[in-house]
C-alpha cells in the first residue's frame, strides 16, 4: 500500500513540472524516428532489423563531418546531418542488396548490420580521434534550437513546446509526412501493395524488388536522421553507449503501431512518458532498477496486448468469412 | 646451385645472430617487474580508467629500467571479463595484475585462490581479508568519502538555492561512499542544505546523465556532483541548458579537461572535481613494491592525507569562490587529513 502511495506522491510531484513534458517530447523523438524508419520497411514486408547499427554509425558520421567543417561556427551540423542521412540510405541499400540480390535472410543481415555498426563506429572513432569512448574533443556542435513565437510566451505550455531542437519538431512533423506518403502517394501505395501481396503486385507490373529496395533506402535515410539527432541534438558528441537500444525500441514501437505512423507516434510518446518519469522519480523511494526497467516493460506489455488483439481480430475475421460461406451455401 | 646454397647459409647465419641478440634482450626484460593493468572498460572515459592508465605511464617513465607495465582493455562487454582476466592469470606473463571495481571482485576472489603465486593489486572496492585471506593480494581503497566531503562542502557554498544533488552511476558501495561524504560535507557548511541522491543506472550512456541531471536542475538543484564515468559526462550537457547552475566533476580534473578540449562553456560550469588520484595510488604502490616495503594480505586506505583524493582547482574555482571561502576549504581539508573531522563512510 505504501508503494502505491509513494507512486501517487511521486506522480503528483512530477506531473506538474513543465520540464517533465519537455523531456518526454525530447526523449520520444529519436525512438519515433527509428520507428518511422522501420515502418516504411515493414510496410514493404522488409524488416529493417539493422536500425540500431545504422543509428550508431550515422551518429558518428554526423559528428565527424560536422567537426571537419568547423562545428557550430559554420554549417557543420547541417552538412553532418545531410551526410548522415546519405550514409543511412546507403546502409539501407546495402541491407537490400544482401537480402534480396544475394538472398541472405533479412533478419540476419540486420543483426550483422547492428554488430558492424557498433564495432565499426568505435574503430573509426579510435582511428580518427584516438579516443575509444567519446568524441568530446571534436567540438562538433549542435543543430539549432527553435523558440516558437507566441507559444513561447504562454506559461507552462511555452516551456513544454518551445525551445526544442529543430529535428525534434521535424520528427513529429514526419509522422504526418509519412502518413501522407504511405497512404496518399503512388509510391506509398506500391510499397503497401508489395507488403500485402508480392505476387499480386508483380502481376500488375510492379517490380517488388525495386520497391523493397526503395523502402529500405528510405528506412535507412530516416535511421540516419535518428542517428544525427542523437549526436547533434540530444548530445553534442558521439559516445559508444549513445544509442543504448533506441533502435530496437523503435522496432518494437513499429510493430506495436502495426507500422501505422499515427499509432507509432502514440506508442513512442508512451515510452517517453515512462522514460521521463524514470528520470524524475530517482528522488523518490521507488526502486531505481524497477524505474529504469519500466519503459522497456511497457514496450513488452504493449507488444503482448497488441498480439493478443490482432489474433482476436484475425479470428473474428475468419469466423466472419466462415459464416459468410455458410450463408452463401444456404443461398 | 652452390651460390644459392651459400646465400642461404649466409641468411641462416644472420638470422641466428639476430636470434641470439633477441634472446639476450629477453633475459634483461625478464628481470623487470611486469605489471598488467586490467580495465573492465576502455580508456577514454576522461576519469577513472584514464587516471589509472596515467599511473601506469608514470611507472614506465620513472622506473623504465625496473618495471614494464601495460594496460589491458577488457571493453564494456561484461560477458568476456571473466575469461579475459583468467587469461591474464593463466598466461603467467605478468608478475603483478592490477584489477579493480565492484564488478570484478567476485571473479578475482576466485582466481587469486586458484593462482596463489600471482600477485594482485585490487583497487576501488573493499576486499574482506577475514573472509578471503590471501597472501598474494593487496587492496587499494580510495577514501572517496573524504574527497567527497570537501566537494560537498564546496557545493553547498556555491549553491544559491540550498539544494544540491549527487548523480551516481550505479548504487554500489563505492558510489554510496561518495554520496555519504558529499551529503555530510554539504550539511557541514549549511545544515539546511537539501542533498538529493540520484542514480543514472549506467556508466556508459551519457543521455541518461543528461536527463537525470536535467530533472534535478529543473527542480531547483543548482549544483550536481556528476559521479558516473562516461554517463556522467552527460551531466555537463544538461548544465548548459540552465542558467547559473554548476557541475562537480569526478576522478580526474574534468574542469581542466574541458578547458584543454576547448569546451570553455563546460569548463565555466565545472567549479571543482573530486580527484581520485588513481595514478598517484598506483605509482606510490609501485614504488613500495620496488623498495620491497609492500606488505601483501592487507588493505591500504588512500585518503586526503597523502593527496590520493583531493578537490581540483581551476580558474572557474577561483572565479566562483572568494579567497576566504577557498581558505575555509583548505582548512577543512587539513582537518580531514589530520583526522579531526571524521567522515561518514558506506563501508
Amino acid at each position: 500500500m505504501s508503494l502505491i502511495n509513494e507512486i501517487i506522491r511521486t506522480l503528483q510531484n512530477v506531473l506538474v513540472l513543465p520540464s517533465f513534458y519537455f523531456m518526454l517530447i525530447q526523449s520520444a523523438a529519436p525512438i519515433l524516428l527509428a520507428a518511422l524508419g522501420c515502418a516504411v520497411a515493414a510496410k514493404a514486408s522488409a524488416t529493417n532489423m539493422g536500425m540500431e547499427g545504422i543509428m550508431t554509425f550515422t551518429a558518428l558520421i554526423a559528428v565527424l563531418v560536422s567537426s571537419a567543417l568547423g562545428g557550430s561556427k559554420g554549417n557543420g551540423p547541417w552538412v553532418g546531418l545531410v551526410v548522415a542521412i546519405a550514409v543511412g540510405a546507403l546502409l539501407g541499400f546495402l541491407i537490400s542488396v544482401f537480402a534480396f540480390r544475394l538472398k541472405i535472410d533479412i533478419i540476419l543481415v540486420g543483426i550483422a548490420m547492428n554488430l558492424i555498426g557498433t564495432g565499426a563506429s568505435v574503430f573509426l572513432m579510435y582511428l580518427l580521434t584516438g579516443d575509444r569512448a567519446t568524441t568530446t574533443s571534436l567540438q562538433s556542435g549542435t543543430l539549432p534550437q527553435i523558440a516558437i513565437p507566441f507559444i513561447k510566451d504562454i506559461p507552462f505550455l511555452g516551456e513544454v513546446l518551445s525551445n526544442h531542437y529543430i529535428l525534434t519538431y521535424f520528427s513529429y512533423i514526419l509522422v504526418f509526412i509519412m502518413s501522407f506518403f504511405l497512404f496518399k502517394t503512388k509510391l506509398g501505395l506500391r510499397i503497401r501493395a508489395v507488403g500485402e501481396n508480392e505476387n499480386a503486385a508483380e502481376s500488375v507490373g510492379i517490380s517488388s524488388l525495386n520497391i523493397k529496395t526503395i523502402a529500405l533506402v528510405i528506412s535507412g535515410a530516416i535511421g540516419g536522421l535518428a542517428g544525427a539527432y542523437m549526436s547533434e541534438c540530444y548530445l553534442a558528441y558521439f559516445s559508444s553507449g549513445l544509442i543504448a537500444g533506441r533502435g530496437f525500441v523503435g522496432l518494437a514501437a513499429c510493430s506495436m503501431g502495426s507500422a501505422n505512423p499515427g499509432v507509432i507516434c502514440l506508442c513512442c510518446l508512451a515510452f517517453g512518458i515512462f522514460y521521463a518519469f524514470s528520470n524524475f522519480a530517482t528522488l523518490s523511494n521507488l526502486s531505481i532498477y524497477a524505474l529504469n526497467a519500466l519503459p522497456y516493460a511497457v514496450v513488452l506489455i504493449g507488444l503482448v496486448i497488441y498480439s493478443v488483439y490482432t489474433r482476436k481480430k484475425e479470428l473474428k475475421r475468419l469466423q466472419g468469412l466462415d459464416s459468410e460461406e455458410h450463408s452463401e451455401n444456404k443461398a | 646451385m652452390k651460390k644459392l646454397l651459400a646465400v642461404l647459409m649466409a641468411v641462416l647465419m644472420v638470422l641466428c645472430l639476430a636470434g641470439c641478440g633477441a634472446k639476450e634482450e629477453e633475459e634483461v626484460a625478464a628481470e623487470k617487474i611486469k605489471i598488467a593493468y586490467c580495465i573492465n572498460g576502455t580508456t577514454g572515459d576522461k576519469s577513472f580508467f584514464d587516471s589509472g592508465t596515467e599511473g601506469v605511464k608514470w611507472m614506465n617513465e620513472k622506473y623504465g629500467d625496473k618495471v614494464e607495465a601495460t594496460t589491458l582493455e577488457f571493453t564494456y562487454d561484461d560477458t568476456t571479463w571473466r575469461s579475459q582476466l583468467e587469461n591474464a592469470f593463466m598466461s603467467e606473463e605478468y608478475d603483478i595484475i592490477i584489477v579493480g571495481t565492484y564488478d570484478m571482485l567476485g571473479m578475482t576472489v576466485e582466481l587469486t585462490e586458484e593462482y596463489p603465486d600471482q600477485k594482485v593489486w585490487f583497487y576501488d572496492e573493499q576486499w574482506d581479508f577475514d573472509a578471503n585471506p590471501r597472501e598474494n593480494v593487496i587492496s587499494l581503497l580510495f577514501k572517496q568519502n573524504e574527497g567527497s566531503y570537501i566537494v560537498g562542502y564546496m557545493a553547498a557554498m556555491a549553491s544559491q538555492t540550498g539544494h544540491v544533488s549527487f548523480c551516481g552511476g550505479m548504487s554500489n558501495t563505492v558510489l554510496l561512499d561518495f554520496a555519504a561524504g558529499y551529503a555530510q560535507g554539504a550539511k557541514a557548511y549549511n545544515p539546511d542544505c537539501v542533498v538529493d541522491v540520484t542514480w543514472m543506472d549506467s556508466f556508459s550512456d551519457p543521455t541518461k546523465g543528461k536527463d537525470v541531471a536535467g530533472a534535478s536542475y529543473s527542480q531547483g538543484v543548482d549544483v550536481v556532483f556528476a559521479c558516473g564515468g562516461g554517463a556522467g559526462l552527460g551531466v555537463f550537457e544538461a548544465a548548459l541548458e540552465y542558467e547559473n547552475v554548476y557541475v562537480i566533476g569526478v576522478d580526474g580534473d574534468q574542469g581542466a579537461m574541458w578547458e584543454a578540449a576547448g569546451e570553455t562553456e563546460k569548463a565555466a560550469r565545472t567549479i571543482t572535481s573530486m580527484k581520485k588520484n588513481v595514478n598517484q595510488g598506483f605509482f606510490d604502490t609501485c614504488t613500495k613494491e620496488i623498495e620491497g616495503t609492500l606488505e601483501y594480505g592487507q588493505n591500504y586506505r588512500l585518503g586526503v592525507d597523502g593527496g590520493y583524493v583531493s578537490a581540483a582547482q581551476t580558474s572557474t574555482t577561483t572565479t566562483v569562490f572568494t579567497a576566504e571561502q577557498l581558505a575555509a576549504v583548505e582548512d577543512i581539508t587539513a582537518k580531514i587529513a589530520a583526522g579531526e573531522i571524521k567522515v561518514d563512510t558506506a563501508f
